[in-house]
């Protein structure tokens, strides 16, 4: 059964100076319902930037881009917004809130009654696995791995049905993340999300995701599923990309069968 | 034991006196507020209009306080003719007006300079989550970008305050009484007493009032700092914590910049 699209961008550039040097150029991708999308690349290939223009964080120099069928330039962008669940890179969680108040911001401007809304953190607080305690403690009093928590239980809020994720899981150590990551996708999963995932990291990328954008000064260079990507990459930039995490994992297992690196 | 006769008439003069500072200070504070306010906010997106309201304000920081109040005699005069002529009303140059105009245009720096400085010092990430979230641009304002500059705002509104109680005593010579009259009578009649009275009379008024700013912001962010931290009730007294104004600024302990916290002291008994 073919799916409906839920994100298209079509030819879309963005200059930030108005001339010259361009962030994204000439990008085209789409995106079905309840796909999991990451777009992989190094700092500066545009890959937040192409983020930003999907909830018109960023205006586009120039292309298109449809979200559920609306050409976002056409939308009010307080609205798209409300409507998008984004969690930022910097967590970006309010320092002079508490936890439920974080989470029920966007509720709040959508105007909905506060019993609805306490309803809604306790079960976003559930859903992201935090403890009920945590609703009114303050960001500042919470790990890393929690805050990050917070930081999806926030975007979640008002039900979006499309995620928007700028290296969600960056600032955290190893263990954590990967727990993160997982639970996240399970989230996906069960309240059929379609997201769009950034990071730096391919071993992440791989592991989550259903289909993998390479993105190289500012445009995409190539997609396709992890496997794809893996077993016959088209680019020279994309195989070297793709290998890294094998190569590491070589030299990790040769060290521990005590041969020299 | 009989109180010296000088003293006796100071505490005689005093509530008058007194009065007439508070309210012309306050009203003066009140007015300032309500014009830096929505002048810095405005001046948040053109860097060029916060340079000329920056400037502005900074140069008339410039003119002896004393020339200040007495400028505004000679440009009420005029004003108040102009209106004779045009409307049959007329209000009086000297007293009240000259040193409320005076002390109002003398409180707007700080309060400008400490609302543009709080407001653009607000986190980028958290702006930019505030705009991600769905909020207006006035949404993020009001919900995230003054709350969080508040600290940096009371700051400046306490600044204006201790400089305003401070000046006021120059309102004298343009005919407004304020604790400046012990100052200044007691100069002319050399009757030290009275200066002296008038000068600690006004300094206690100034730090009286500063604490008590102190007190409504804490009572306006207590409520984050006070979960922050199980000392954080202990902020409310004469000791600052990492990052904070302490309640009582002019008496602030001095410890080294680099140590995070000050020295352990006890207050009342409380560990702090």
């Amino acid at each position: 059964m073919e799916k409906t699209i839920a994100i298209s961008i079509v030819d879309a550039s963005k200059s930030y100076d108005g001339q010259g040097a361009l962030a994204v150029h000439n990008l085209s991708l789409e995106v079905r319902e309840g796909e999991f999308v990451a777009i992989v690349g190094e700092s500066g290939s545009g890959k937040t930037t192409l983020l930003k223009l999907i909830n018109r964080l960023v205006e586009p120099s120039g292309g298109e881009i449809i979200v559920s069928g609306n050409n976002v330039g056409a939308v009010d962008p307080i609205r798209l917004r409300r409507s998008i669940g984004y969690v930022f890179q910097e967590v970006g969680l309010f320092p002079h809130m508490t936890v439920a108040e974080n989470v029920a911001v966007t509720p709040r401007l959508l105007g909905w009654d506060s019993a609805k809304i306490d309803a809604r953190v306790a079960e976003l607080l559930e859903l992201v696995r935090l403890p009920q305690e945590s609703a009114s403690r303050f960001p500042a009093t919470l790990s890393g791995g929690q805050r990050q928590r917070v930081g999806v239980a926030r975007a979640l809020a008002a039900g979006p049905k499309i995620m928007l994720m700028d290296e969600p899981f960056g600032a955290v150590d190893a263990i954590t993340r990967e727990g993160l990551a997982s639970d996240y996708r399970t989230l996906h999963e069960r309240l059929k999300l379609t997201t769009i995932l950034i990071t730096h990291d391919v071993v992440e990328a791989v592991l989550l995701a259903d289909r993998i954008a390479v993105m190289h000064v500012g445009t995409i260079l190539e997609q396709g599923t992890p496997r794809d990507l893996l077993s016959h990459p088209a680019h020279d930039y994309v195989r070297e990309l793709m290998a890294m995490p094998r190569q590491q994992a070589d030299r990790v297992g040769a060290l521990v069968s005590g041969a020299s690196p | 034991m009989q109180l010296d006769p000088r003293i006796a008439e100071a505490l005689a003069l005093l509530p008058d006196y007194l009065g007439q500072h508070v309210l012309l200070s306050i009203s003066a504070v009140a007015l300032g507020i309500a014009l830096a306010l929505p002048l810095a906010v405005a001046s948040l997106r053109s860097p060029r209009l916060r340079f000329v309201l920056l400037s502005t304000v900074g140069l008339i920081q410039t003119i002896p306080s004393l020339a200040l109040l007495a400028l505004f005699y000679p440009l009420l005069l005029g004003l108040s003719l102009v209106a004779m002529a045009m409307f049959g009303v007329q209000f009086s140059a000297l007293g009240f007006l000259p040193s409320l105009i005076a002390l109002t245009l003398y409180s707007m720096l700080p309060i400008i300079r400490n609302t543009v400085t709080g407001i653009l010092g607000v986190d980028a990430a958290i702006k930019q989550a505030a705009i991600g979230v769905g909020m207006t641009p006035l949404q993020s304002l009001l919900q995230v970008e003054l709350p969080l500059a508040l600290p940096t705002i009371m700051a400046g509104i306490r600044t204006a305050a201790v400089w305003v109680i401070g000046t006021a005593t120059l309102s004298t010579p343009v005919g407004q009484t304020s604790l400046g009259n012990y100052i200044f009578s007691g100069l002319q009649t050399q009757n030290w007493i009275f200066v002296l009275f008038g000068c600690v009379a006004a300094a206690v008024l100034a730090l009286v009032v500063d604490a008590l700013l102190g007190s409504i912001e804490i009572a306006l962010t207590g409520r984050d700092r006070r979960r922050l931290s199980p000392r954080g009730i202990c902020d409310f007294g004469l000791i600052g914590r990492a990052g904070r104004e302490p309640v009582f600024a002019p008496i602030r302990p001095m410890w080294p910049a680099n140590q995070k916290s000050p020295p352990k002291m006890r207050i009342f008994g409380r560990s702090c």
